[in-house]
This record gives structure tokens, C-alpha cells and sequence, in this order.
């Protein structure tokens, strides 16, 4: 019987409506020459199920390390997952020992990875590499993992005999579709997919999101990324980080129409839109001054030296995640809708 | 508009020839420039988009002659590049500079921020140290660097901030011409918008014209007065930007355009996606490069090779469809 009806048989109807993954908490930080860095600092979230979920943010902001840590990738140490909790099966991720966790990887919850040529091993086919998933998880034997490995490879649209295929005979975007492959190989809960497409063409990202799109039914996704464009094609909640911390969260839509953080503002107005006439001497309205290093966070609200609506609080004060409307929730001190 | 010529290009090709193997056929040689022309007006910014390998940064590099061009013709402010020697070269390369799209990659590692800025005028022959030390640091405001960081080394900067002594190298020496090859790909959202600001603010101080090379449609359709689409090294049509965005003519104009997310959820379920990858530039489809991706092709465009035409005012599409 397979893993989730099982487990199914098992559970009450209000845990059925539970998330499928809760994150309570977490604080990650490394040691360095220059001491201990957090990078991540008690970020709460949850994915439902059949949910896609996006985790947005600027480079060094934490959302590839809190991903990491979802499945205990971070070498440890430097890392140290200092405080926090990941449930997942009403077990605590963090108190799995090494056997389980690998039990669980790429069964339970895979992972798709920005750059698919470090991702790949160069000297397989790629068929053997996704069934080498198969036959770590399953108890099919080779020739049978073999064959779902090509009808794996058809389903993100690789017909035969691209399965025979080496990792440097395919494209970029064919790769990325292999590694979604190998990912879904065993039918997995949630799928943490960390920037799949910006390595990716324009024209490559727009199939690769159509394919993520199509995987819905299948999986509850949780995308990291940069670019909040990915996020209003393929997103239905959206939680936006800054310097390790969750600064807004809500549904895509309201979200991206209107936003509450000044962040969240400014990010949507670095970009220019498609489409809108330049008058001349118009400039883009740029969020002034550079992300924080990990060591020289500001006290306060980490946002205030760059924020044009800084107030006298916010240098010392740091706001707290607060429930606005029934789904958002927002970290700043002003009144929300006063942007 | 001025329309005097600062740039004109005319059928470039840069064809790069593999290795020759013993006993073995000679392989295709690869066509990352198949035969370009275009011209760059003063004052003028002309963006040159398309996808990874479509030859957009080796046609930049070709004709600030960085790698030597196989054939074609480049003149600037009237003289032929591909003429001159190599010193004569180097003195016109004053009003001609590059920024790259990896800041770090792109300076000295060894060498304080200070002393970076210094380089061009040491190496056009400015020799009064005092007087580069001092321009030097007025580069370094223009930028909107404070001088604390003229003292710092590279890997102390931010990608932005680094960006940016990019740029105070390239304006050194008053250049008439900048060719941008990516300058904001490798930066943050937030830091993008300012450099993009801060290259405008150049261009309209500076009466600089740019060339201005990225895979963002939507940066060049901001930032440029005419935009050149590149397939498989060649253009397949080029235009005012407004041209570009409101009636774009190319299929694969349309499909770039298409593919580009939009930040209004749910607005793109209708699209066509463009299916395949680009070619191989050492194997070209037979034909226009484009056929074997293309929604609207016909029996012609499988044997012929379309050439770039004027349909209209200033929009030139190389597709048999719309000719």
C-alpha cells in the first residue's frame, strides 16, 4: 500500500485539513571568523496541502537557508539550527536521526535545485539517476525502475530515448526537467523547489513554470525565489523575507496589488512594467541603499535605513509579524494601507 | 532625435572555428554572428536583446573589436575600426568602453578602488599622479560612491556598489559610446532599479549613447529608444521600443514579449508557449533559424532565409509572413 494512503487511513478529519508542513520558529545561523551569524531569524510558516507557496526575497535574505534546513541539508556545523521546530507528520524534522532523514528525502519531500548541471552526476544517464531514487525508496527492481524512470522522463514532456541521454547532451531547461523528474519519482507530499527557473532563458522559465503549474494536483509546492513575476504566475500565498526575517505574507493577488510593507512596495516598483511610457527624465522609484550584511544588521526594524517612512520607533523598536486581514500579516509600524 | 551617425554596422559576422582534429572532418565552424547591420545615433540608446547564445555579447565584443570579427564593416564617427592598427586602435578606445555584467570578475581583485579608477588615465597617458588621484575620486561621487570607499578593496563592495565603480571606469574618459553588456543581471531587484537610474542620470549629464545588451525585455523596453531582437546571431527585427512592445511583428518578438511574467496573478493562463530549444549555432536549421519553433511558419521559411526589411517607419522584421 502505498506511503500516503496508509498514512491517510489513520488520521481524523481535522488533521486531514492541517498543513502539510508547518515551520515554527526557526533560527539558523552559522559560525564564522567574524562569530555566530544568524541568517535566519524565528521565521514562522505553513504550507497546505495542495498548496504553491512562494518564499521571496533578495539574495542573503535566508529563504535558501530556511529551505535547506527543511530537510536538514545545511552542513552542520557552521550551521546550527539554534531554535525552532519542523513539523511534518506530526514529527518533529529536527529530531530525526540521519537514517530517517534520508528515508524521507526525495520520498516524502524533494527538492529541486537552481543550477540542474551541479545538481545532475555527470557520468549517468539520467535515467539511471532517477532510478537510482526509485530503487533507494521503493522496492522495484532495476528494470522496473528503469521503464518509470522513462515514463517519468515523457511526464515533464522528455520523450524516449532522452533517458539514455547524459546530462551535457541536454539543454538547460531539458535538465531542469529531469531534475523535476527525479524529484517527483516517488509521488512526493511537498516538492521544495529552490529558484528552479533563473538559470533558465525567459522562453525556457515560461515551459518550466507551465510544467510546475501542471504538478498542482499532484504535490504542495513551496518555490523559492527572486523574482516576484515567477511569484504571480505560480503562486497562491506568497511570504516576503528581508535579512532573515518574514517581513508580509498573504494571498499572491492582494499581496502583489497591495502591498503593506514598504519592502514588499518597493520591490514591486523596482521593476519596470511592460508597456509604460517613459517620459523623459522619469526615473524607476529604486529602493535606496544595499541589503544588510549578516554581521551588521540595524537594530530595530532591520528595513529602516533604507525605508522612506522610517519613524523615530523604528530604529529601535523591531516590528512584529501581525495578523492585518483574515490571510495577511505584516511586520512594520505604520498603519497598514497608509503607504 | 539627432541623426547623426555614431555607429554604424554593417553585415558583421563573427564565425568561430573549432579545433581541427587529426583524421577527422573538420566540425561546422559556429555562427555566433550571422551578418548584422544596424546603426547607433548620437545620443541615442539602442538595446540588443535575446536569449543566452543568441550572440548579442559576442556582436558587443566583436565590434569594440575585444575579439577580432571574421567580416563586416564597423565605423565610428566615421572611421573604419576593422582598418586600423592596433595602437591607432587603442587610442580610439577612449571614446568607445564596455561594463560587463559581472562586476567582480571585472576588476582587479588586488587593486584598492582608488587605484582601479586611476587605470584608465595611466593607460591613456596621463601621467600628473596628483591630477588622477583627484579625478579619480570625482568619478568616485559621480557614481554616488562616498570617498570612504576609495581606500577599499573589490571584495569589500556589494555587487551593486561594484557595478557602479564599473560604471566610473567606463565614463573616465568621456567615451562617446557605451556598450553595456547585461549591467543589471547579476544584481538584486532593488539594486537593478538604481543602476538603471544611475545610467540615465549619465546618459542625459554625459551625453553618453548607449548599446545597451540584455535578456530582459522588459529592462530594454524600459531604458531603450530602439530595441534590436537577436535569433541565432542574427536580428530578427528591430524598432522603436514602443514599436517592439505595442505591435511586435516577429513570432519570436511575440513569443519573448509572451514569456515574460506579468506581476497581475492569473493573467497569463492564455498564452502560447514557444515549445523547443534555441538551435545549435554550428548546425542552423536550414531555412529561416527560427521555422522549427515557430507557430506561424510556412512551406517558404523552411528553404529561404528571410531578410531583415523595413515594413514600416523605422520597424524593420526579417519574417516572410509580415513582408
Amino acid at each position: 500500500m502505498p506511503e500516503r494512503v496508509r498514512f491517510n487511513l489513520f488520521i481524523t478529519k481535522k488533521q486531514m485539513s492541517s498543513p502539510e508542513l508547518e515551520i515554527q520558529n526557526l533560527t539558523v545561523s552559522f559560525s564564522t571568523p567574524r562569530g555566530k551569524l544568524t541568517a535566519v531569524n524565528g521565521i514562522s510558516f505553513h504550507l497546505n496541502p495542495g498548496e504553491t507557496l512562494a518564499l521571496v526575497g533578495e539574495s542573503g535574505c535566508g529563504k535558501t537557508v530556511s529551505a535547506l534546513s527543511i530537510l536538514r541539508l545545511l552542513p552542520e556545523p557552521p550551521a546550527e539550527i539554534s531554535s525552532g521546530k519542523i513539523l511534518f507528520d506530526g514529527q518533529d524534522l529536527l529530531s530525526l536521526n540521519a537514517k530517517a532523514l534520508q528515508d524521507l528525502r526525495g520520498r516524502s519531500i524533494s527538492m529541486i535545485f537552481q543550477d540542474p548541471m551541479t545538481s545532475l552526476n555527470p557520468v549517468l544517464t539520467v535515467g539511471e539517476q532517477i532510478a537510482e531514487t526509485l530503487l533507494r525508496h521503493t522496492t522495484m527492481n532495476r528494470q522496473e525502475a528503469l521503464q518509470k524512470s522513462a515514463d517519468l522522463l515523457r511526464r515533464v514532456e522528455l520523450p524516449s530515448p532522452k533517458e539514455k541521454h547524459y546530462p551535457h547532451q541536454l539543454s538547460g531547461g531539458m535538465r531542469q526537467r529531469v531534475m523535476i523528474a527525479m524529484a517527483l519519482a516517488c509521488s512526493p507530499r511537498v516538492l521544495i523547489a529552490d529558484e528552479p527557473t533563473t538559470a533558465l532563458d525567459v522562453l525556457i522559465q515560461a515551459q518550466i513554470l507551465e510544467l510546475l503549474r501542471s504538478l498542482k494536483k499532484e504535490t504542495s509546492i513551496l518555490i523559492i525565489t527572486h523574482d516576484l513575476g515567477v511569484v504571480a504566475e505560480i503562486a497562491q500565498r506568497v511570504l516576503v523575507m528581508y535579512a532573515g526575517e518574514i517581513v508580509e505574507s498573504g494571498p499572491a493577488k492582494a499581496l502583489l496589488n497591495n502591498p503593506f510593507h514598504p519592502y514588499t512596495k518597493g520591490l514591486i516598483a523596482s521593476i519596470p512594467k511592460l508597456g509604460t511610457k517613459k517620459k523623459p527624465g522619469a526615473r524607476l522609484e529604486a529602493i535606496s541603499g544595499n541589503v544588510p550584511s549578516l554581521d551588521q544588521r540595524p537594530p530595530g526594524c532591520s528595513f529602516h535605513p533604507r525605508c522612506a517612512w522610517a519613524m523615530e520607533k523604528c530604529k529601535t523598536q523591531n516590528p512584529q509579524l501581525r495578523q492585518i486581514e483574515a490571510q495577511r500579516q505584516v511586520s512594520c509600524h505604520l498603519e497598514p494601507g497608509s503607504l | 532625435m539627432n541623426t547623426e551617425k555614431l555607429l554604424e554596422v554593417q553585415d558583421l559576422k563573427k564565425h568561430f572555428l573549432p579545433e581541427k582534429k587529426f583524421l577527422e572532418d573538420p566540425s561546422p565552424p559556429v555562427r555566433a554572428v550571422d551578418g548584422i547591420s544596424f546603426t547607433l545615433h548620437k545620443g541615442e540608446t539602442l538595446g540588443l536583446v535575446g536569449e543566452s547564445g543568441c550572440g548579442k555579447t559576442t556582436a558587443a565584443r566583436t565590434l569594440l573589436r575585444l575579439i577580432e570579427p571574421t567580416s563586416g564593416q564597423v565605423s565610428f564617427c566615421g572611421t573604419d575600426l576593422f582598418d586600423l592598427k592596433e595602437a591607432e586602435m587603442r587610442n580610439i578606445r577612449k571614446e568607445m568602453q564596455i561594463i560587463f555584467q559581472d562586476p567582480y570578475s571585472a576588476v582587479n581583485p588586488a587593486r584598492r578602488i582608488g587605484h582601479i579608477l586611476q587605470e584608465p588615465f595611466e593607460i591613456h597617458g596621463f601621467r600628473n599622479k596628483k591630477e588622477n588621484v583627484e579625478k579619480a575620486k570625482q568619478l568616485l561621487e559621480q557614481v554616488g560612491l562616498t570617498l570612504d570607499y576609495f581606500n577599499r578593496y573589490p571584495h569589500e563592495l556589494s555587487g551593486g556598489q561594484l557595478q557602479r565603480v564599473g560604471i566610473a571606469r567606463a565614463i573616465a574618459l568621456n567615451p562617446k559610446l557605451i556598450v553595456a553588456d547585461e549591467p543589471v543581471s547579476a544584481l538584486d531587484v532593488s539594486i537593478q532599479a538604481q543602476v538603471i537610474n544611475l545610467l540615465l542620470d549619465l546618459k542625459e549629464k554625459l551625453d553618453i549613447s548607449y548599446l545597451f545588451i540584455s535578456h530582459d525585455l522588459g529592462v530594454v523596453e524600459y531604458f531603450c529608444d530602439r530595441v534590436a531582437v537577436m535569433y541565432l546571431g542574427k536580428i530578427v527585427e528591430l524598432a522603436d521600443s514602443e514599436q517592439i512592445y505595442n505591435s511586435p511583428q516577429h513570432p519570436y518578438t511575440l513569443a519573448l514579449l509572451n514569456a515574460i511574467p506579468s506581476l497581475e496573478p492569473g493573467q497569463s493562463k492564455n498564452k502560447t508557449l514557444i515549445k523547443g530549444d534555441i538551435p545549435d549555432p554550428a548546425n542552423p536549421p536550414k531555412g529561416c533559424a527560427f521555422h522549427i519553433r515557430c507557430p506561424i511558419k510556412e512551406k517558404q521559411c523552411e528553404e529561404k532565409i528571410p531578410a531583415l526589411k523595413e515594413i514600416a517607419p523605422g520597424h524593420h522584421v526579417a519574417c516572410f509572413l509580415k513582408h
